[in-house]
């Protein structure tokens, strides 16, 4: 017998075979649920969706460009917020299917639904791929969110998501550091969006929509840890008008400027230039 | 007149011999005899068997009694020159005296062997040529110890006769051997020592007293051994043994070696008829035979004790079992024997059939239960949980090797266990199945009736198990996996109870992971070795 004939059956009789005498595919469950889009990283906003009422403001009252900010924000969570909580509450529960490359949860009914949801995920040499579908009665299951997830780390890594809502696709790119901060740009008919959080909370949101005459409508909102911040926007009407207002860490309006039209003491801005935004623009 | 009553009285004092001769004993065994010899088995228990009988019915007293176990050629020649002087002392003191010399063990060319040193048996002889005793008798049972008789005219024969002056006490010398100058001396396993000092022996307890006058002459003994040992060693592997003899000595006649009256005896009537073995069983030990056509009686001089006494028949075995208490004579009827089988033989003694059951091949089959376990508790809770064992294992004893047992056993195993793995820590009920087969090659060591077995071995193991709620297709593994194994055997005639353990190292190689894991397995086992 040859040498290397030799070894093989030494091996052989050594390692013998059963490589499915394992409990990877439990074990593994960990690496699918870290690449599950979260609601706790996606969400833009921390408030619940009842609290957005847009006012006119004075300095000391509710700040406007802040309530617009947040309006808008949330006007965004109630299309992906709720829908990754969804998500979550499915995979809270252990998958309803196993597979090497592959979990399924669900189908799963509300008892107040008239719909039954899964979520289902592959793995494959790039990463996750992974659906959300939805299906009314015993119909086929289509896909409210597809999307891919690539880790580059512990609860790292970029992804990317398509929602399909009753007026057209949302598209969500994000990407999470090891940090804890989060960088999310989203496409809509309705306009672009760009938003980053630091880990200490810190943050801006950058917005490009088209008013009802066809007019576009940016703004850049930032803030710091705490809660207060400066929002410029401008609309394409009038580009030489900027709108700048700051707020303080009740979001009381503290400084406001319309160009010939000023209040407040702009010293007490958390931040002092005005900075309009940069990655996201309308055609 | 008073010469002739002199002569009388001369004759009677050297016929009854014992009381007025000083009698000195150098008694030698080696078992070894240095390169290209095996080691002899019985020598030391030939030499001690004769030193008794000597002591109990031949006058010689035990302190003048030296025996001499593995010694080399220097202590011998040494021991020679201390009972020379025993002798010499004796002398002084007016008493008259013999000497005996006893040799078990190796010789060739020429030469006794003890060990790697070696003593010429010209020096022997001319040392006992040399001796101031009166009588030196020398007694060599050794293979080719012929040679020394040869070297002075020795006959190989039935008997001698002792050209006597009647009005003298003997004096001279006699050499016997056990063997010719060209042949073997053998050992017998039946008899449990050599075949010329166990005829020698017993011929000394009474079975050479031809003449029935209860008194054991040298050429009685001798003619004994001879024919027995003649006759019993024809059809040995080793051949025909002839013991052969010189002598140079003067005197009235016959030394009387061992004298009987008064002695504790087995008593064979006059009818009975056949060879008759005697074994001691206080002792386990052979004690001598007796061979006797119907027709007249003999009598085996025997110390006070339980004696079996073994008959062969053409087809079996007869046993009887006799007490003799001091000074008794006690008969051996024919009645008193029965029909034994081989196993219950004791006068093989419990050596020789512990050593037989030790050495032969056998073939056992035991049926066992147990328990395995691996060693790494989260192995045990997640992968191969700790299960029942059932099994078989069949044993070769002596196959491969003495003392080297090979086996061959399978068992089986099952448990049913809630595994908890994963995240999300859910509880899935597994039917977890092991089957486990392999092989042990053990070394055995034999402590009386138990048996300790321990050696490398090679097992096959499969495993199995299925989830009880679908949620995965069942899984299996097969690999192998070396261990070690160590047992204890407890036998109880054909029966036997054991106790083993293993080690086993598994290689657990999978896609996602490759780790080294123990596990141990433990039986209590019932078997039989038919």
């Amino acid at each position: 017998m040859s040498r290397p004939a030799l070894l093989a059956l030494t091996l052989a009789l050594v390692v013998g075979c059963g490589d499915e005498f394992t409990n990877a595919v439990f074990e593994t469950d960990q690496a699918f649920l870290d690449a599950v889009p979260r609601a706790r990283d996606l969400r833009l906003n921390g408030t619940t969706l009842t609290d957005g009422v847009l006012q006119q403001a004075l300095v000391g009252q509710r700040a406007e460009l802040y309530s617009i900010t947040r309006a808008t924000t949330l006007q965004i969570d109630r299309v992906v917020f709720h829908q990754l909580r969804d998500i979550e509450r499915l995979v809270d529960e252990p998958p309803s299917e196993r597979a090497d490359d592959r979990r399924a949860w669900g189908p799963f009914r509300h008892p107040l639904d008239d719909f039954e949801s899964r979520f289902v995920m592959t793995r494959d040499d790039l990463g996750f791929a992974y659906a959300y579908e939805a299906r009314i009665d015993d119909g086929e299951f289509t896909a409210v969110i597809d999307g891919r997830f690539q880790p580059e780390g512990p609860r790292a890594g970029t992804g990317e998501m398509t929602f399909d809502v009753a007026d057209g696709a949302f598209s969500v790119s994000y990407a999470l550091d090891e940090t804890g901060g989060v960088d999310i740009a989203m496409a809509s008919v309705d306009g672009n969006f760009a938003y980053r959080r630091e880990a200490d909370t810190s943050g801006e949101f950058e917005m490009a929509v088209r008013g009802e005459e066809g007019e576009t409508f940016e703004m850049r909102t930032r803030w710091v840890a705490g809660g207060s911040g400066r929002a410029d926007a401008r609309s394409s009407k009038n580009e030489a008008v900027v709108v700048s207002e700051c707020w303080d860490d009740a979001f009381g309006r503290t400084w406001y400027d319309v160009g010939l039209l000023s209040e407040g003491d702009v010293e007490t801005c958390a931040f002092q230039d005005a900075a309009l935004p940069e990655r996201v623009t309308l055609p | 007149m008073a010469r002739v009553l002199a002569a009388v009285l001369s004759s009677l004092l050297a016929c009854a011999a014992h009381a007025d001769v000083r009698r000195v004993a150098l008694l030698v065994s080696h078992s070894d005899g240095g390169v290209d010899t095996e080691p002899l088995r019985y020598v030391e228990r030939d030499a001690r068997k004769l030193r008794d009988v000597l002591v109990e019915l031949g006058g010689f007293e035990a302190e003048d009694t030296t025996l001499l176990v593995g010694p080399t050629a220097d202590q011998v020649v040494e021991a020679v020159e201390a009972v020379e002087a025993t002798v010499a002392a004796a002398r002084a003191a007016g008493e008259r005296t013999l000497l005996l010399f006893y040799y078990s063990g190796h010789a060739a060319s020429g030469e006794i062997r003890l060990g790697d040193s070696r003593l010429d048996l010209r020096s022997l002889r001319r040392m006992l040529s040399a001796s101031q005793a009166d009588v030196r008798i020398g007694l060599l049972d050794a293979c080719q110890s012929g040679a020394i008789t040869r070297l002075k005219g020795g006959t190989r024969g039935p008997s001698f006769v002792v050209d006597l002056e009647p009005d003298r006490a003997s004096s001279g010398y006699v050499l016997i051997t056990s063997s010719s100058d060209d042949e073997a001396s053998q050992e017998s396993e039946d008899l449990r020592g050599s075949f010329f000092t166990h005829y020698l022996v017993s011929g000394l307890r009474g079975a050479a007293d031809r003449s029935g006058d209860a008194q054991v002459t040298l050429d009685e003994a001798y003619v004994y051994a001879y024919d027995r040992t003649v006759a019993h060693t024809a059809g040995t592997r080793g051949g025909t043994q002839h013991p052969t003899y010189t002598y140079d000595l003067q005197g009235n006649g016959a030394v009387v070696l061992t004298r009987l009256e008064h002695q504790g005896a087995l008593v064979f009537p006059t009818g009975a008829a056949g060879r008759y073995l005697v074994y001691d069983l206080g002792r386990d030990a052979v004690v001598g035979e007796v061979e006797k056509p119907a027709g007249r009686p003999s009598a085996l001089a025997v110390p006070p004790g339980r004696y079996a006494i073994k008959k062969r028949g053409r087809d079996h075995l007869l046993l009887a079992e006799v007490t003799v208490s001091p000074r008794q004579r006690a008969a051996v009827e024919e009645a008193s024997f029965r029909a034994v089988a081989f196993e219950d033989d004791v006068t093989k003694g419990p050596t020789y059939l512990r050593r037989r059951r030790e050495l032969s091949r056998r073939f056992g089959l035991s049926l066992r239960g147990g328990y395995q376990a691996f060693f790494d508790e989260s192995t045990r809770d997640t992968l191969f949980h700790p299960s029942a064992m059932v099994g078989l294992r069949a044993d070769a004893t002596n196959l491969v090797a003495p003392n080297v047992s090979l086996h061959a056993d399978a068992a089986f195993g099952q448990a049913s266990e809630a595994l908890v793995a994963g995240p999300y820590e859910e509880l899935h009920p597994v039917e977890f199945t092991l089957v486990v087969a392999g092989t042990s090659l053990t070394y055995d060591w034999w402590l009386g009736d138990a048996l300790v077995q321990a050696g490398p071995r090679f097992s096959g193991l499969y495993a199995r198990r299925r989830f009880e709620d679908g949620v995965l297709p069942f899984q299996d593994l097969f690999t192998f996996s070396p261990g070690f194994e160590l047992g204890a055997w407890f036998f109880f005639g054909p029966v036997s109870v054991g106790l083993s353990g293993r080690v086993h190292y598994l290689r657990y190689a999978t896609e996602l992971e490759d780790r080294s894991l123990g596990f141990g397995e433990g039986y209590l086992s019932v078997g039989v070795t038919p």
